[in-house]
């Protein structure tokens, strides 16, 4: 039995600048993904994510990001990048990026491999069909 | 000499700054800055009734399932139906396991943080500190984090959803949960109890119940290692050493909504107004916001949350500095939060510390370690009461017109929406989240807000690196939403790209 592979797509879905990852959600949706991979709406969850994170191979995280390039890049950024740059960045009740800063020490058996695809910029149907395209292309590689 | 020191909050939700003047190294006059506009209002209006089930609970990423409750019990009182025994019992439940993550995460991953701060590098308790609250990795944290992962799962399993559960809607809940789920909650919540006991508290919470007084606090402290020991024992004695019971008085007057929903009786459950030490019963009509120093029109935007609208002004005048209303009771400013819910429920502990020394930054963060001991055996029996065979809802006929209210303690005190409906569309609709409480600032009569009072006085050692601002601010557990879910390389600490309050 393959194991689970999930994507979690965060953001606001009320906030237009921050909406991208829910609209790579529903772009996800629509598509045909397989039966190992889950695609979960992450919303504005920090730390309760933590439980898409047990039971699973492999965590795709899709967010909008900030600095890492022109408006309408879609990069690809690695666990170790993201705390690596991130060390000081949590809000009051521990966000994602506590999270994933905490994610070394949780213990968590097996610890899934993770990676983020940031999207610079609010975006447009392009941008979402493309950062859908990486993170599907992300979460079908072997770990 | 006066120094005046600008202070923006890393660790609280949204943007706050807090502006200080401090003279020979204590605060004399304070200022908490809501930075950005809301705004959820102004999206509700002319949307359909039920609209504000989906839209509100997206104000908080954390408080998420207390919006959609006290949404849902605005349009239930604007009805004028009651909900069913069920239906109370499985809200209050997912209420509560907010509450109890939402306490300790707090405590022990934002508030603790401060207590690393190199500015008590020489204290002897520092080390043991650094060894428990080190951001990310210190033993508390990562327990804390692993044992309020559990109970959130109490809420997926009663609302069949998570995140985002929409389960309760006016007339009750969607779900049914069975006698299994109940079990399996069951299970989870004597889990985190255990954890509960055995690790914050170092006992029972029968003998915390016994604790009336400091002085039985010190001798249970002293009286055996597994308690000076346990996460509530060191806690306590890291923040007398560190002087946090000497800092962050208010203004001794606190406000606590009444418990509708945990209510055995419906329509009433405690709650109130306490100033002056006298308890007096809550009446939502002597709630009123005024704007003489927040970026909002005065003449539109003061008064009762159902005759006022919030339209914000285009070139503020330079004496209006928050985005955040000033909500007062009775002309006056309220804290709200744990402590104020435990002074209304005359907690005798709390009630002679505050007659004694009035609140302090410690008392707070006390109050809100305890709460989830009470919290936990609330549940317990709700999860025991609750009968399968009854029904969880009952269908609303929602009038298309009309005006109705919702008030809750959420995690951070006093929450309320109040709504209007005008032809079965939403005419009007006000939030009231207990940050804007705490965190206003100055009202009409230019009386400060609850934590601008709290930080006079407050002794600061190293005006650039406040860190004592920092604990009586933060002893609030602000949440100034909504956030910006983004990422920043360059922003040198925040995580999230903000547009709150």
């Amino acid at each position: 039995m393959k194991q689970i592979s999930r994507i979690v797509c965060v953001g606001n879905s009320l906030v237009a600048g921050d909406a991208i990852g829910i609209l790579v959600y529903h772009e996800l949706r629509s598509r045909q993904y397989g039966d190992h991979i889950e695609i979960i709406e992450g919303g504005l969850d920090g730390i309760n994510l933590l439980p898409w994170f047990e039971g699973c191979r492999k965590i795709v995280l899709v967010d909008r990001v900030i600095g890492f390039g022109e408006p309408g890049a879609v990069l690809r950024l690695d666990l170790d990048a993201i705390c690596k740059d991130w060390q000081e960045a949590y809000s009051h009740s521990g966000g994602l990026l506590y999270l994933l800063n905490s994610l070394p020490f949780l213990k968590i058996e097996p610890m899934p491999s993770v990676c983020m695809i940031g999207i610079e910029g609010a975006g447009g149907r392009d941008i979402v069909r493309r950062a859908a395209d990486l993170a599907l292309e992300a979460v079908h590689e072997n770990v | 000499m006066t120094t005046t020191v600008y202070m923006p909050m890393n660790r609280v939700e949204g943007d706050l700054e807090v502006k200080v003047a401090i003279d020979d190294g204590i605060v004399t006059d304070a200022w908490v800055i809501g930075t950005m506009y809301r705004g959820v209002e102004a999206m509700l209006i002319g949307r359909g009734a039920l609209d504000g089930l989906v839209i509100t609970p997206r104000i908080c990423g954390i408080c998420s399932t207390s919006h959609l409750l006290v949404a849902a019990m605005a349009l239930e009182n604007l009805a004028g139906s009651p909900v069913g025994t069920n239906a109370r019992m499985v809200r209050s439940i997912a209420l509560g396991a907010e509450k109890l993550q939402s306490d300790l995460r707090h405590i022990f991953l934002m508030f603790a943080a401060d207590l690393v701060s190199s500015g008590y590098a020489q204290h002897p308790l520092y080390l043991e500190a650094v060894r428990r609250y080190q951001p990310f990795k210190g033993s508390t944290v990562v327990t804390t984090i692993l044992a309020t992962r559990k109970v959130l799962e109490i809420t997926a399993i009663l609302g069949g959803q998570w995140p985002h559960s929409s389960f309760i809607v006016p007339g009750g809940i969607t779900s049914q949960p069975s006698k299994a789920d109940l079990r399996q909650c069951r299970m989870l919540l004597s889990e985190f109890r255990r954890w509960y006991e055995r690790t914050v508290l170092g006992c029972s919470l029968e003998r915390i119940e016994a604790i009336k007084n400091s002085m039985q606090l010190e001798e249970w402290i002293s009286g055996k290692e597994v308690h000076r020991d346990s996460e509530l024992g060191f806690f306590l004695r890291c923040g007398q050493a560190f002087g946090l019971d000497t800092m962050g008085r208010s203004h001794e007057s606190y406000l606590t909504a009444p418990d509708y929903i945990g209510a055995n009786e419906p329509g009433w459950g405690g709650g109130g107004f306490i100033d002056g030490g006298v308890l007096q019963p809550f009446d939502q009509v002597r709630i009123a916001e005024q704007v003489k120093h927040a970026k909002y029109h005065t003449r539109s935007s003061s008064g009762h949350p159902l005759a006022t609208d919030t339209h914000p002004t285009e070139q503020a005048d330079a004496h209006k500095y928050s985005w955040c209303k000033a909500p007062r009771y009775n002309g006056r400013p309220a804290e709200t939060g744990p402590l104020a819910e435990a002074l209304a429920r005359k907690d005798p502990l709390f009630g002679q510390m505050i007659a004694a020394g009035g609140a302090s930054a410690l008392t707070r963060e006390l109050a809100r370690l305890l709460r989830p001991g009470r919290i936990l055996l609330d549940m317990e029996q709700w999860l025991r009461n609750i009968d399968t065979d009854q029904p969880y809802y009952h269908p609303v006929d929602l009038p298309l017109d009309g005006a109705g209210m919702g008030l809750i303690e959420a995690p951070r005190g006093i929450l309320g929406h109040w709504i209007q409906l005008s032809g079965g569309y939403i005419d009007h609709y006000q939030v009231i989240t207990p940050t804007t409480w705490n965190a206003s600032p100055r009202d009409d009569q230019d009386v400060r807000g609850p934590i601008e009072e709290a930080l006079v006085g407050t002794p600061v050692r190293n005006p650039a690196d406040p860190v004592e601002v920092g604990h009586v601010v933060r002893s609030f557990d602000l949440c100034m939403v909504c956030s910006v879910h983004a990422v920043s390389k360059k922003g040198a600490s925040l995580g999230r790209l903000r547009i709150g309050t």
